[in-house]
């Protein structure tokens, strides 16, 4: 089995910190470090930026094995995202959420929280949802290694524990695991985010036709 | 001849005296109300109070819905002065004040207010929910707001202590 080298070790935690900036903003700016509009300034620009230079850097120093990994990760948790709303929209037309998320997101990124949502906001509230799927689907493709790609399904389902105990949702006004607004709200988030785990696990490892795909995509996958 | 104008002048009198007493009858319509204000000081700077307050917010199930810096603001105008208005609150709450009745948005969300005095000295200040939404006279809203009292005060200690 072919172990890591340090310098391939350090790569992957250097880009899974930056990977990891924008889905703990959130849950930050809860905490009072700031508001989630600044530290869409401060934080996440700066990584997502660090991110793009870092797929470029790979790509030419050779390490093409770290930049499929990110390409694949990030595309696949984007995709994954959509299963996830597959189960979250609907959940919220039930009513077993407490508000739409990623427009709330888009407030917050905003600054606009007390105008209410507009079509920006939306666009850059659903913009951060989906690239947090990304985000994940990169670190959990740079931590897979050589496990099953279905490792990606309690991977979900850990990210979707890890909200129902953020400060995201004290804030919102459930409680933890949503204890002060029903057990919908918990059964909900759960089932998706294992949805995302599941089509996060179903997407990762397809292969890609060689075309009509750009060159620099090409080149980055296996 | 002598009853009718006595008659006359009680009559007038009445009308004149029912005349006089309108504004007491208006004062008393059901959509007045008396708040009460909390203060609270803290020993601590305006710096290290802001700061706990935003970070307290979540802890009490609230989120910062709008900032008002007016000492920022007031700075244009030569003023020194240390002073930001918090309005936070949260959609559920939200939600089932609004629910009740449309015309807690007056009050809703609510307000907490940090400044520092003429003699630097830091506190954090905030109308009680329950005194301004008991005009409304729902047992629902009154139930919310009480609770509110409670996340306030919690925070408010907190953030001063």
């Amino acid at each position: 089995m072919k172990s890591l080298d340090w310098r391939t070790l350090a790569t992957r935690l250097l880009l899974v910190v930056a990977a990891a900036a924008a889905p703990t903003a959130f849950p930050l700016s809860q905490m009072g470090i700031g508001s989630l509009h600044q530290l869409a300034l401060e934080l996440m620009l700066p990584a997502a930026l660090f991110l793009a230079a870092a797929f470029l850097f790979v790509r030419i120093s050779g390490r093409h094995e770290a930049a499929c990994l990110l390409v694949r990760g990030g595309s696949a948790g984007a995709l994954a995202t959509l299963a996830l709303e597959a189960v979250r929209y609907p959940g919220f037309k039930l009513g077993f959420m407490p508000g739409n998320l990623p427009q709330l997101m888009g407030v917050l990124l905003l600054d606009r929280f007390a105008l209410g949502p507009s079509t920006a906001s939306t666009l850059a509230g659903f913009g951060y949802h989906f690239w947090n799927g990304a985000c994940f689907g990169i670190i959990f493709a740079l931590f897979k290694g050589r496990l099953s790609k279905w490792w990606a399904i309690p991977y979900g389902l850990a990210i979707g524990l890890g909200f129902l105990v953020s400060p995201v949702v004290q804030a919102l006004g459930v409680g933890l695991f949503g204890k002060d607004f029903g057990w919908h709200f918990a059964a909900t988030v759960l089932t998706a985010h294992a949805a995302f785990g599941v089509a996060l696990a179903g997407v990762l490892e397809l292969r890609m036709p060689s075309a009509p795909f750009p060159a620099a995509v090409r080149h980055a996958l296996p | 001849m002598k009853n009718r104008t006595l008659l006359r002048t009680l009559v007038l009198g009445a009308v004149i005296g029912i005349a006089a007493l309108q504004p007491s009858f208006v004062a008393a319509a059901p959509d007045s109300f008396s708040g009460e204000r909390v203060t609270v000081p803290s020993d601590k700077s305006f710096d290290e109070v802001t700061k706990a307050v935003k970070s307290l917010v979540a802890k009490n199930g609230m989120m910062v819905m709008a900032e008002v810096d007016q000492g920022k603001m007031l700075s244009m105008t030569g003023l020194n002065l240390k002073a930001t208005l918090y309005v936070v609150g949260n959609p559920v709450v939200g939600k089932q004040l609004f629910e009740q009745d449309h015309a807690v948005g007056l009050y809703v969300p609510v307000r907490i207010f940090v400044y520092s005095d003429a003699n630097d000295k830091t506190s954090v200040s905030y109308d009680k929910p329950s005194t301004l939404l008991s005009q409304f006279q729902n047992p629902k809203v009154n139930m919310v707001a009480e609770m509110l009292d409670q996340k306030l005060e919690g925070l408010a200690n907190m953030a001063a202590h």
